[in-house]
């Protein structure tokens, strides 16, 4: 099995979302969407949003939302390192990375649960803004960085509603 | 009067420890940040390093487009310099160096015949340059002491737009870098146009590199200009996270030795007042004994 596992990152500029091996990779680049499995050719393109579908060697398949990036494909003789745990010493390694501004784990994302969090923190910031008291300006701060948060999290998670159906 | 010198010594040793207590406490939550900054750090190590391969990469699959999109403009009419600084002060020579190495740059492009528009990240970075009577075209502050990508990119898009628009010719950076814990420099770094990863061992090391038979989709030549914005938003990234971490470790420094100036302060003050008092004691007794002796004699007359 391990010969034919490809070594995956995904790496954003806070953290490493995933890493290890994985069966085969799926994404899209702008000239159509591409299936990475063990020997593919070397590569550089770009990722368009959308999601990434990644089958690991162990476990359910894991859906990525990228929101546009690189990706890089190269072989190389010797072992995988840490990514490639278990592949042999003399086995020709593939790894695949991608390089994604912003990216996230579908599996991570909640629409609904980011809605209502950005509905509580408008009605607080609305609350606020009519008893409009000098005490309460700190208060105001936080309840205005809360919205701002809440409205980042549902922007990120509808985003994932509208990649097409198709892709999901 | 004796008395009244110990109890101004008592109130000054009494200030000196409140101080005392406010840096040893900023001393601790420095540390505590560096921790965390460091750790970001390392976090984006991963994405930094597979971006700079990824141009490299693209560099080389066409290295006419490379050409002209990287490397050092011969002639700068106008340069963009970006300096990052702290939001707060109490941190040593941080803001301080950073910004003059700035001036400096500014003068020196000056010489050249060169204009400079100055983008400052950090808010101790305003004052400066406008009690010099140089113009800050954009201010970006809040956020130094933990930057998020999403900074990084509102930075970016702004360094970048006069470039993009034809307007100047180069896009500078000034800031501190964090080699270690214990080794921070201010460095100028060239963010627009890329600089060249070839560099100049490109010619020793081309023939070994050439093994490299890469696909590029779309072309390199459109890839790399996709990818200069990018690698700009992960070069400001990372020198905000350097910025930030190199911030935690000066002050940390900072405090660290205002808290042992105090500790200096208030043991001399311990002692000189000690001795005060010692004084006013010994001038007491001094006084009740040639009372008495003055009394006896008078008796015995």
């Amino acid at each position: 099995m391990a010969e034919h596992a490809v070594g995956v990152e995904i790496v954003t500029p806070e953290a490493a979302l995933f890493a290890g091996p994985a069966n085969s990779v799926v994404l899209a680049t702008s000239e159509g969407d591409l299936t990475v499995m063990a020997e593919h050719a070397e590569l550089i393109g770009d990722v368009v949003p959308g999601l990434v579908k990644i089958e690991p060697v162990e476990g359910d398949q894991i859906d990525v939302v990228i929101h546009g990036g690189f990706v890089q494909i190269t072989t190389s003789e010797g072992a995988g390192g840490e990514l490639l745990p278990d592949s042999p010493e003399s086995a020709r390694t593939t790894r695949v990375t991608i390089l994604a501004g912003v990216a996230e784990l579908v599996s991570e994302l909640d629409v609904p649960r980011a809605r209502e969090a950005q509905v509580a923190a408008e009605a607080r910031v609305t609350e606020l803004r009519a008893a409009n008291s000098r005490q309460s300006e700190e208060e105001m701060g936080d309840a205005m960085a809360e919205l701002a948060n809440a409205e980042a999290d549902l922007a990120r998670a509808e985003l994932r509603l509208s990649i097409p159906a198709s892709q999901v | 009067m004796a008395g009244g010198q110990e109890r101004v010594l008592r109130r000054r040793i009494k200030s000196v420890e409140a101080t005392r207590k406010i840096t040893k406490a900023m001393e601790l939550i420095a540390a505590s940040q560096i921790q965390r900054a460091q750790a970001r750090i390392i976090a984006n190590r991963p994405y930094r390093e597979g971006m700079a391969r990824v141009i490299v990469e693209a560099a080389k699959g066409d290295a006419h487009a490379a050409g002209k999109m990287l490397g050092t403009p011969e002639k700068i009419e106008t340069a963009v310099i970006v300096v990052i600084v702290g939001d707060r002060g109490l941190s040593g020579a941080y803001n301080s160096s950073a910004l003059r190495a700035a001036e400096r740059l500014i003068i020196e492009l000056k010489k050249k015949g060169a204009n400079s528009r100055v983008i400052v990240v950090g808010k101790k970075a305003g004052p400066y340059f406008r009690f010099r009577g140089q113009e800050v075209e954009a201010s970006f502050q809040g956020f130094t002491d933990r930057p998020s990508f999403a900074d990084a990119r509102e930075v970016a898009a702004s360094a970048a737009a006069p470039f993009i628009a034809g307007e100047a010719d180069q896009v500078l950076l000034v800031s501190t870098r964090f080699i270690s814990a214990g080794s921070q420099k201010v460095e100028t770094r060239q963010l627009l146009p890329l600089v060249d990863p070839r560099g100049e061992r490109e010619e020793e090391d081309a023939p070994h590199e050439l093994r490299g038979y890469t696909e590029f989709e779309p072309d390199a030549e459109q890839l790399l200009a996709d990818l200069a914005p990018k690698a700009l938003e992960s070069e400001m990234f990372s020198a905000l996270l350097e910025g930030a971490a190199a911030f935690h470790t000066s002050q940390q420094r900072a405090m660290a030795a205002a808290t042992d100036n105090a500790d200096d302060l208030s043991l001399t003050l311990t002692r000189i007042m000690n001795r005060a008092r010692q004084d006013s004691i010994t001038t007491e007794i001094m006084e009740i004994v040639g009372g008495a002796e003055a009394l006896r004699q008078k008796k015995g007359a």
